[in-house]
């Protein structure tokens, strides 16, 4: 692989600068992507073990856009190179450890239609007014708890001073601890348990966090502007040990305020 | 954001690395979208440089309103692919949000010009796909309440969401295990399905509504059956498919609706095997998970159409050409984001902004209208304080004045 030929002096840089932390601000068609899989390719042309590496992504298309390039420098795209979405990735976790948290191996995944329906059931089976909790309202504030990694104590207290008086958000409080409970008893993951069950397991069971520490000496990741608090959790637990975070991102991109 | 910029703090001794060659936009393009992000105060020092050329300047252009707005629109993508070397497919449409493609659709479908709008209604989110994925999910677990309750109606078996609800109350009532929240494999409460084994003391349903529910009660074990068979998964698809009277139902239907609904099924087919021959070890639980981690970007094709979308579903994507419309105050900057009285607030709608303009590698229009309609009248509307934020010098402003319709 002729780096020189292929890639700019900062490209470069970038690619062979193998050990600690990496932040590359990488401007709109700067080569993100392609800085992103050279360095997949020389790290292993290091003699990395694909088993080691592991590069997040934001969309399928971006993992199967950066997969199909790897494949082309290196000839092989090894099996045990991790290369994928946020999700997925975790997916890959999850269903190695279902027995640790308490999930059987057919476990399914709840979208967004789904998790509302899930959502409207137990405000009925709990009595409440449909009116005054209306399920997309409901939903919202759940979907906002799960994504911030919040207890049902931490919703209540988030929402103490809420425009809604009297029991109102200790009532969805109750429905999101419930939704919680359905979905596990459902042998079901939703968007957010993705993420948030993986962490969930790393912080609860350190020998497996320390396994995958091991296993993922070098980390890369796409799209870092848009990194939300809980990828940004896993992310921080994963490096911990080897601290060979790479990460690409441009700040004047950053569309997703969290 | 916080993320990346506290990158150095969160991980000592990081090496900071600032890749600001574009191999992509023209000139003109850089030189707009520089300008515009400088305005913004919470960011690393950057500047983006180019070798290629400046290109076309960018086309800046004042409408009438969104009628004449979208019309200049098809005109410029009429000579792009005309005169241009452009196919629809090298050409991108980008709005603040999803309501405006409502006109642009319009004008688009007036003059035949192909289109597709990435995240808007994707393939997954089609009806009679969110159908035959709860038909499978039936299939595969009966007691999965959530995808039950969609399904008993379509195609239609003469029971209906009163005779579920009645069925349910009854079942709260009389039956001491039945839960209808939790459905898991170990769970051994019984639910819905179980129910409807018998509902012949169910109040308010008569005996022929029993036995169609009994009768549904079976369909959903041929269902199951055909799951935990060894037939392969598009195999599986289309057993549950036929049996369960949905692809009869479209067929006699006969209208363009329905032919559609059918072009989508086949489609679902298609990528069922497609996913079985990748890797022939996998069941249809796997394939409905994986299914369920696609996102609005992955369904794009690359048929020749223009590409229509928000400028958050086009993160990432590049473009020979770029229209940003309705490049106007309290819509792009969004008026929720203009009135906050935050600054950061504004500085999320420019960086929004300089993702949009950043998309394109050839031409780039920014398109804004005097007036449009909002709430059924007439309003006044002024161009974006970005544009003014554009140097003369890469840019030309252009109006137009198209007939207005109606």
């Amino acid at each position: 692989m002729d780096l020189e030929t292929m890639l700019n002096e900062k490209q470069q840089q970038a690619v062979e600068t193998t050990e600690g932390p990496v932040l590359v601000l990488a401007g709109a068609g700067s080569g993100k992507t392609r800085t992103l899989t050279y360095r997949v390719a020389y790290l292993i042309e290091q003699g990395v073990s694909p088993y080691n590496i592991l590069t997040l992504t934001f969309t399928n298309k971006a993992a199967e856009d950066m997969k199909g390039k790897v494949e082309k420098l290196i000839g092989d795209l090894p099996s045990d190179l991790w290369l994928g979405t946020f999700h997925g990735i975790c997916v890959r976790i999850l269903s190695r450890h279902l027995e640790e948290l308490g999930y059987n191996s057919n476990f399914v995944i709840y979208d967004r239609t789904e998790s509302e329906t899930l959502v409207e059931d137990i405000i009925l089976s709990f009595n409440l007014d449909k009116e005054k909790y209306e399920v997309k309202k409901v939903y919202g504030i759940i979907n906002k708890a799960k994504r911030k990694l919040w207890s049902k104590a931490e919703l209540i207290e988030h929402y103490q001073d809420g425009e809604q008086e009297g029991d109102f958000y200790q009532n969805i409080a109750d429905v999101y601890a419930k939704y919680n409970e359905v979905l596990k008893d459902n042998n079901a993951f939703d968007f957010n348990d993705l993420l948030g069950k993986t962490i969930e397991l790393f912080e609860e069971k350190p020998e497996i966090l320390a396994d995958y520490q091991d296993r993922f000496e070098y980390i890369l990741i796409d799209e870092y502007q848009d990194t939300s608090p809980a990828q940004y959790r896993l992310a921080r637990l994963l490096a911990e040990k080897h601290n060979n975070i790479f990460v690409v991102g441009d700040d004047y991109q950053s569309i997703v305020r969290q | 954001m916080e993320n990346i910029l506290n990158f150095n703090q969160d991980f000592k001794d990081a090496t900071v690395i600032k890749l600001e060659q574009n191999y992509r936009c023209k000139g003109n393009i850089i030189q707009a979208s520089n300008a515009v992000i400088a305005n913004n105060y919470s960011q690393f020092e950057k500047e983006a440089w180019t070798e290629r050329n400046s290109g076309k300047p960018v086309t800046i252009c004042e409408a009438e309103d969104e009628y004449s707005e979208a019309q200049y629109i098809v005109r410029e993508i009429d000579n792009l692919v005309k005169f241009g070397q452009h196919s629809y497919n090298d050409v991108a449409i980008l709005y603040r949000s999803n309501h405006q493609s409502r006109v642009l659709e319009d004008e688009f479908i007036r003059n035949q010009i192909p289109y597709y709008i990435v995240g808007g209604l994707g393939f997954y989110d089609r009806k009679e796909i969110k159908d035959i994925i709860s038909y499978l999910k039936v299939a595969i677990n009966p007691q999965d309440t959530i995808a039950l309750k969609r399904i008993v109606s379509t195609p239609k078996r003469g029971l209906g969401p009163k005779t579920i609800e009645k069925m349910i109350t009854h079942a709260q009532e009389h039956v001491p295990d039945f839960n209808l929240l939790t459905f898991g494999e170990d769970d051994q409460s019984l639910g819905l399905f179980d129910v409807m084994e018998d509902a012949t003391e169910v109040d308010g349903i008569g005996k022929k509504t029993a036995r169609k529910i009994k009768r549904f009660h079976d369909e959903i074990e041929e269902f199951t059956a055909i799951a935990n068979s060894d037939l392969s998964i598009p195999q599986q698809v289309n057993r549950i498919l036929k049996k369960s009277g949905y692809w009869a139902m479209l067929e006699l239907e006969d209208s363009d609706t329905a032919r559609n609904r059918m072009e989508n099924l086949d489609e679902f087919l298609s990528l069922s095997k497609n996913y079985y021959e990748k890797d022939k070890s996998r069941g249809l639980e796997d394939f409905l998970r994986d299914l369920r981690l696609l996102s609005d970007q992955d369904d794009m094709d690359e048929n020749n159409q223009v590409k229509m979308m928000t400028v958050h579903a086009a993160k990432g994507l590049e473009f020979p050409a770029v229209f940003v419309a309705g490049v106007e105050e309290e819509i792009f900057p969004h008026y929720r984001n203009m009135i906050s009285g935050d600054i950061e607030d504004i500085e999320e709608e420019r960086r929004l902004f300089y993702v949009a303009m950043t998309r394109a590698s050839e031409r780039l229009f920014l398109t804004y209208s005097k007036q449009r309609k909002k709430f059924g009248e007439i309003k006044e509307m002024m161009g974006s304080r970005f544009l003014d934020e554009i140097p003369i010098e890469c840019a030309i402003e252009k109006i137009h004045d198209g007939i207005r319709y109606k």
